[in-house]
């Protein structure tokens, strides 16, 4: 019984909490489904009568042409993830197999780069694209990514490697496999999981980011989601329930991907700090 | 079982050189260079707009410069204020998610599946929500507070400079409190059941558990989990520039935003490479306390 109670008392809290804390998305859920008239009638109406599912086709192939920065944003989201685990994997093995002077420095390093706002680098970064002639390219922003989530991915890659271990791949090089054979036909595949999670980490860092697209990207043409979403608002009259349906499209790709690998992350943050 | 390295080589039998090398190289290119860069503006008087005046070298004086105005002072400060309210906010509201959810309750999975909701939304998303909610006329906060008569009259959150300051560090608390809720959570249930169950054996109330058991063990994860969220916030471009650019009258403009507007809005490359450099120390500082409290715990 008083433990009933207690619990009951946990619920009522918990609820309360979640009801503050999804207030936001339920606006905007339900703004993305209503009228432009709807948007502005006061008092506000929570369920829009008849839901305006047209909304989520008007901002997609309207006038805002919402498909075209979302499908930029899909490529270069995709191209930096690719690129990444290209450059992070074979790095997280070197990390977890060699021991070598400053092994420990270099993941000092990495770890201290994931911690810099794009900001500190982005003047110098600008230089660079300007003088490889990328301003305005897919390119130039996914290698800028790549800078940013190369370091995170290497940590995050051989947090998962240190665990994978070295008895199979041993065996295959007294069979006499070569390294790399062993690496891309054993270690690879073993870390699977590892190597969705820094990806994934790479695609989102990548969907959300907005200095990057802000600075190297002019032909609107060109913009990716984040910077589509950010160039509505700054227009006179914002048309909320398009831009909530925006909004509701972008956050879908993301959903779909996180809700796949929250776990690994808070390991990989975490790693160490809590002992398991 | 680590081999130990004799000479340098670069087989891919033998080296770690092999697979390092690309992420050097581009690393280089890409991160190390633009510092450099960076370093080397900030000693320079670079502004764009005054092409007349050329590039020189200047030395430490746009330090000097910087850090003599009460101006950046205020934006350091308010930079601190900003980032202190909102990972503040996060880890209590954060807390108290983790301690009711570590609880042996119904319904748990469809709590974290609430929990991840606002985790998803990617930043400029959750800005722009945000700003619709607080909007003066039809932003559903005015509504909800007039309903609850705390409010009679509509109110622009983001036209007023202490409800800005606030509103924007709310939405970025709010994008944040799932993260901390989830390492809260996986530190609170790596404390042994034997620990708490010899606790409530010995009388101790559920405060007393709280303050001389649980949050004791759970100060390494606290401090890992502060720290990479202070760092974090302190960057936080994306919530700040959709919000409100830095406005009204730089009640928002926070290092980072300044650092954008001084180079990207003023093209005043020497100032804009000065504040970014400030800030680039600023944020080895936090790291190091991070890359500390991470390793008490680990060898590698």
């Amino acid at each position: 019984m008083n433990k009933r109670g207690k619990h009951l008392w946990v619920h009522i809290l918990l609820l309360s909490i979640f009801a503050v804390l999804l207030f936001p998305v339920a606006v905007m859920v339900s703004t993305s489904l209503k009228t432009f008239a709807g948007i502005f009638s006061w008092p506000p109406t929570w369920i829009p009568d008849p839901p305006q599912w047209a909304n989520y086709i008007q901002v997609w192939f309207g006038p805002y042409q919402f498909s075209a920065p979302f499908f930029n944003s899909l490529f270069i989201a995709t191209t930096t993830a690719l690129i990444t685990v290209v450059l992070a994997f074979p790095a997280a093995y070197a990390l977890t197999r060699f021991s070598f002077v400053g092994r420990r420095s270099l993941l000092f390093l990495m770890l201290m780069t994931q911690m810099f706002s794009p900001v500190i680098l982005i003047v110098g970064l600008y230089q660079i694209v300007q003088s490889l002639q990328l301003l305005n390219t897919f390119t130039g922003i996914i290698i800028t990514n790549c800078a940013l989530t190369a370091p995170m991915a290497v940590w995050l890659l051989q947090g998962y490697l240190r665990n994978v271990p070295l008895a199979l791949e041993q065996a295959a090089y007294v069979d006499g496999c070569s390294r790399v054979t062993g690496i891309l036909r054993i270690i690879l595949p073993l870390s699977a999981p590892g190597v969705a999670m820094a990806a994934i980490y790479s695609f989102i860092f990548a969907w959300n980011e907005l200095l990057i697209p802000l600075i190297f990207i002019s032909d609107s043409q060109l913009r990716p989601a984040s910077l589509a979403l950010t160039d509505f608002v700054g227009q006179n009259v914002v048309y909320w329930h398009e831009m909530m349906a925006a909004s509701v499209i972008t956050t879908l790709p993301v959903a779909i991907l996180f809700s796949f690998v929250q776990r690994f992350f808070i390991q990989g943050f975490m790693s160490g700090a809590v002992k398991e | 079982m680590l081999k130990p390295l004799r000479r340098f080589t670069l087989s891919p039998e033998k080296s770690p050189f092999f697979y390092l090398l690309p992420v050097l190289l581009f690393m280089s290119v890409m991160v190390a260079y633009p510092i450099a860069r960076v370093l080397y503006f900030s000693f320079t008087q670079n502004i764009l707009t005054r092409p007349d005046l050329g590039v020189t070298f200047v030395g430490l004086q746009n330090y000097v410069t910087l850090f003599q105005s009460a101006e950046f002072w205020a934006t350091f400060t308010r930079t601190a204020l900003w980032t202190g309210l909102s990972v503040a906010g996060k880890s209590l509201i954060g807390f108290l998610l983790a301690w009711l959810l570590a609880k042996e309750i119904a319904w748990k999975r469809f709590y974290m599946a609430l929990l991840l909701i606002p985790w998803v939304t990617p930043m400029v998303v959750a800005a722009i929500a945000w700003r619709w909610v607080y909007d003066g006329e039809f932003g559903m906060l005015n509504w909800v507070l007039t309903e609850l008569h705390m409010l009679s009259d509509h109110y622009v959150w983001l036209g007023h400079k202490l409800s800005a300051f606030v509103a924007t560090a709310v939405t970025d608390m709010w994008l944040g409190i799932p993260f901390m809720a989830m390492l809260f959570l996986a530190g609170l249930q790596s404390i042994p059941r034997e620990v708490l169950e010899s606790a409530d054996i010995d009388g101790a109330s559920s405060f007393q558990r709280l303050r001389l058991i649980i949050l004791p063990l759970m100060k390494p994860v606290i401090l890992v989990a502060t720290t990479l969220s202070a760092i974090w916030t302190f960057n936080s471009f994306g919530v700040i520039w959709p919000l409100t650019k830095g406005g009204p009258v730089n009640a928002t403009t926070t290092l980072v935003v300044e650092a954008y507007q001084r180079s990207f809005g003023a093209f005043d490359i020497g100032m804009g490479s000065t504040i970014a450099i400030v800030i680039f120390v600023i944020l080895m500082l936090f790291t190091l306390v991070y890359y500390r409290a991470l390793m008490r715990r680990e060898e590698l």
